[in-house]
């Protein structure tokens, strides 16, 4: 599988363990990513349009949310995807370390 | 705003996100989660096609100040005839439609129709029933949610669209029965003022 782009990346991993709405994720992105990442909500739309066509997130329902916003959460596929995506990065870290880079 | 830039993007997408971004938008202004110049012009620019969604960083300081001020107006300008045009008027009214069904099929309480309320109908909205009098939303809910509710999945069409003076009209068929709604434009965006409820005449 190809390297996920940062978007897809930081989405996946804004939802591992919960579901959230698009305005949620991007506060968590920013968090996650110590201020280094910025998903602005054309990309994060786009983004969340795409992995839905994908299969890899999905919309839910729950009572009590703010009914202006849908929450998503990852699909067996998606979380499969992030999965590999941090495995493939675990190796490359370790190579790097092997080689003295970190 | 954000309802002019959404023109940029495919009818499908519009159709999809707009209330969400609407609330979003609303949020990244009053909570300044980042500039909210910032964010309409990323919007603007994923939009156009003038980046992608891949590369993120790149889009900040100078840029993002020369694109949130004369490149933005520009923009907004050119697309503000086509946003509104009736057929995108149209699809976001009937996703609203879509999302408070959907809603109101999920909804527990009392107090997720009053949200439902506050979010689809205008404050002043009027409920008219098979000829009987205006009622508004506190008097309706009176009737308490077992009165309110259905658990019934309901089966609705638009059958027409216009617009008039000040807002826009559907009918529609809900149920077995036909019912015209009006929608007015608010600051929030598009909402519902009034609803009347006709039995459905059997040919």
């Amino acid at each position: 599988m190809n390297p996920l782009t940062p978007a897809v990346f930081h989405l996946l991993m804004a939802l591992a363990d919960d579901a959230r709405h698009g305005y949620a994720i991007m506060q968590l992105v920013e968090e996650q990513s110590e201020g280094r990442f910025r998903m602005g909500p054309g990309t994060l739309y786009t983004t969340i349009q795409r992995l839905v066509e994908m299969d890899w997130i999905e919309p839910v329902t729950r009572a009590g949310e703010d009914p202006r916003r849908r929450l998503y959460q990852l699909t067996k596929a998606g979380r499969q995807a992030l999965a590999a995506e941090v495995g493939r990065m675990g190796a490359l870290v370790k190579t790097a370390r092997k080689l003295g880079v970190a | 705003m954000i309802r002019l830039l959404l023109a940029l993007y495919p009818e499908s997408f519009r159709a999809e996100f707009a209330p969400e971004l609407e609330a979003d938008f609303a949020d990244l202004r009053s909570a300044g989660l980042w500039p909210y110049a910032t964010a309409l012009a990323e919007f603007a620019a994923v939009g156009l096609g003038l980046r992608t969604t891949e590369a993120i960083p790149w889009f900040a300081g100078s840029l993002a100040a020369f694109l949130s001020h004369w490149t933005l107006y520009a923009l907004m300008l050119s697309v503000s005839l086509r946003a509104e045009s009736p057929s995108h008027i149209l699809t976001g009214i009937e996703h609203r439609y879509t999302l408070a069904f959907e809603q109101f099929h999920e909804a527990k309480s009392l107090d997720d129709l009053d949200s439902i309320n506050r979010w689809f109908d205008t404050a002043d909205w009027q409920s008219i029933a098979n000829g009987q009098p205006a009622r508004t939303w506190s008097e309706l809910r009176k009737y308490g949610f077992k009165g309110l509710w259905t658990a019934d999945k309901i089966e609705w069409r638009i059958i027409a669209f216009r617009l008039i003076e000040g807002g826009a009209e559907v009918e529609m068929r809900i149920g077995p029965f036909r019912v015209v709604d009006t929608w007015r434009e608010t600051p929030q965006g598009w909402r519902r003022s009034r609803h009347e409820k006709f039995p459905l005449l059997k040919p």
